[in-house]
């Protein structure tokens, strides 16, 4: 594996423990730190997810939060979602070659199984633009969950072995990098299809979970915004936007 | 999935229903009632509610042993992407403000994108603005998610809330009023 260097410009701190990457990041972002900077936690002690869920933080693992203070309008933040998935789906096909497929919108996954998180963050200004953006991302390297509400895995259960999660670090920098350049000079149209050609479950029935109704449909595309396109069995067509989705088991 | 039991369970005396009686039977008012019987499944801990109504009768239940899911999808395409929901329902109320006066509304917070609202930071968590409040520029007013991304949206202007449409959990639209600050 050549290794890379860092990217240039950008800003490392290592943590041997903190509560998360992602609430530091913060608490910089909140006294005007402009980044780019990578916070880079060994073990956390309040990992946590979207909404408050917890996330599982062990040694060997990387936890990892980007601070960047982009010109990016609020109305595109979500893409952001599909451009930090691609950063992890470039790491793995490093790591772990042929294994990673992506679930919309931002879960990668190694087999078919949950494999890391990304926790994108920001705050507006009144101009409609970004203050700030945070993306964490939470890569099971050398462990998975075991009491996880959806299967997972772990590099080192791909290949055999843990990779050194500075390795990992400088991999997934660089992908970010070129990736988020990539959106921000060409816009979401080839985000849009390099995801695609990683999506998980493409042309196939997935199951979709809304609060007061859950409706299975196949999985026919991305619209524009990234959005999942959604035929329904009558051939309607629904976009889902928030939600849960799920592969139907074949 | 297997047979979830019923449960009647009693309002909290402190949890007051965000829909009025009277918005029964509109669009608008059953999507609010419906998120709102989805907080109290989570929040009252059991498998399933079932509430029959003014005529309108639901039910809501877990999927499975893991948390309620309280997210929400947006309305089908095919509806326009500038048109909230409420203008798409049948019969408006009498007393019910047009859409249309409100979007006009100086000042009017619209939502930049199709997504679900959240009026807090996360759930248990106070809400970051209540009618009435004094709010300053940029200060965070409510999350929209999309795509998983959740989406602070600042306030416009420096002002007080007069006026928040939007309720927890519950799905938005482009272009959709979520607030008025004067």
């Amino acid at each position: 594996m050549t290794p890379e260097p860092w990217p240039a410009g950008t800003g490392l701190e290592v943590f041997d423990e903190i509560d998360s990457t992602q609430s530091e990041a913060r608490r910089r972002a909140l006294v005007g730190e402009i980044g780019p900077t990578w916070i880079v936690a060994r073990r956390q002690t309040a990992g946590h997810g979207r909404r408050g869920r917890s996330w599982h933080s062990p040694v060997g693992n990387l936890m990892t939060t980007v601070l960047l203070r982009p010109e990016v309008e609020i109305a595109n933040a979500p893409q952001i979602s599909f451009v930090a998935a691609l950063a992890v789906a470039d790491l793995f096909e490093r790591l772990a070659p042929g294994h990673c497929t992506l679930k919309w919108p931002n879960d990668p996954l190694l087999d078919g199984r949950k494999a890391a998180g990304v926790l994108p963050d920001s705050a507006g200004r009144s101009d409609g633009r970004l203050d700030w953006l945070l993306v964490g991302f939470g890569v099971n390297l050398a462990t998975s969950p075991d009491d996880a509400p959806y299967p997972t895995a772990s590099v080192a259960q791909i290949t055999g072995a843990a990779p050194d999660p500075d390795i990992a670090l400088t991999i997934l920098a660089n992908a970010w990098q070129r990736r988020f350049d990539a959106w921000q000079t060409n816009g979401f149209a080839a985000i849009r299809t390099a995801w695609l050609a990683r999506a998980h479950g493409l042309q196939k029935d997935v199951r979709v979970q809304l609060p007061n109704e859950t409706f299975t449909a196949r999985f026919e595309g991305l619209d524009e915004t990234g959005a999942l396109i959604a035929r329904l069995p009558s051939g309607e067509t629904r976009l889902v936007s928030a939600g849960d989705v799920f592969p139907v088991a074949a | 999935m297997t047979t979830p039991k019923k449960t009647s369970i009693v309002l909290p005396p402190r949890m007051k229903l965000p829909v009025k009686t009277s918005d029964a039977g509109s669009a608008e008012g059953d999507i609010a009632f419906v998120t709102t019987l989805a907080h109290l499944l989570e929040q009252a801990n059991v498998t399933e509610i079932e509430v029959e109504r003014a005529g309108l009768k639901v039910r809501v239940s877990r999927a499975s042993a893991a948390a309620p899911q309280v997210v929400y999808a947006p309305a089908p395409s095919a509806a326009p992407a500038a048109a909230a929901p409420v203008a798409a329902a049948p019969a408006a109320k009498p007393a019910a403000p047009a859409e249309t006066d409100w979007a006009k509304h100086p000042g009017a917070v619209t939502s930049p994108m199709v997504g679900t609202a959240y009026l807090s930071p996360k759930p248990g968590d106070p809400a970051f603005v209540q009618v009435g409040d004094t709010v300053k520029e940029d200060q965070t007013l409510l999350i929209v998610e999309a795509m998983k991304t959740m989406n602070p949206i600042p306030s416009p202007k420096a002002g007080r809330i007069t006026q928040i449409f939007v309720v927890d959990a519950r799905p938005v639209e482009y272009g959709e009023v979520l607030m008025i600050i004067e």
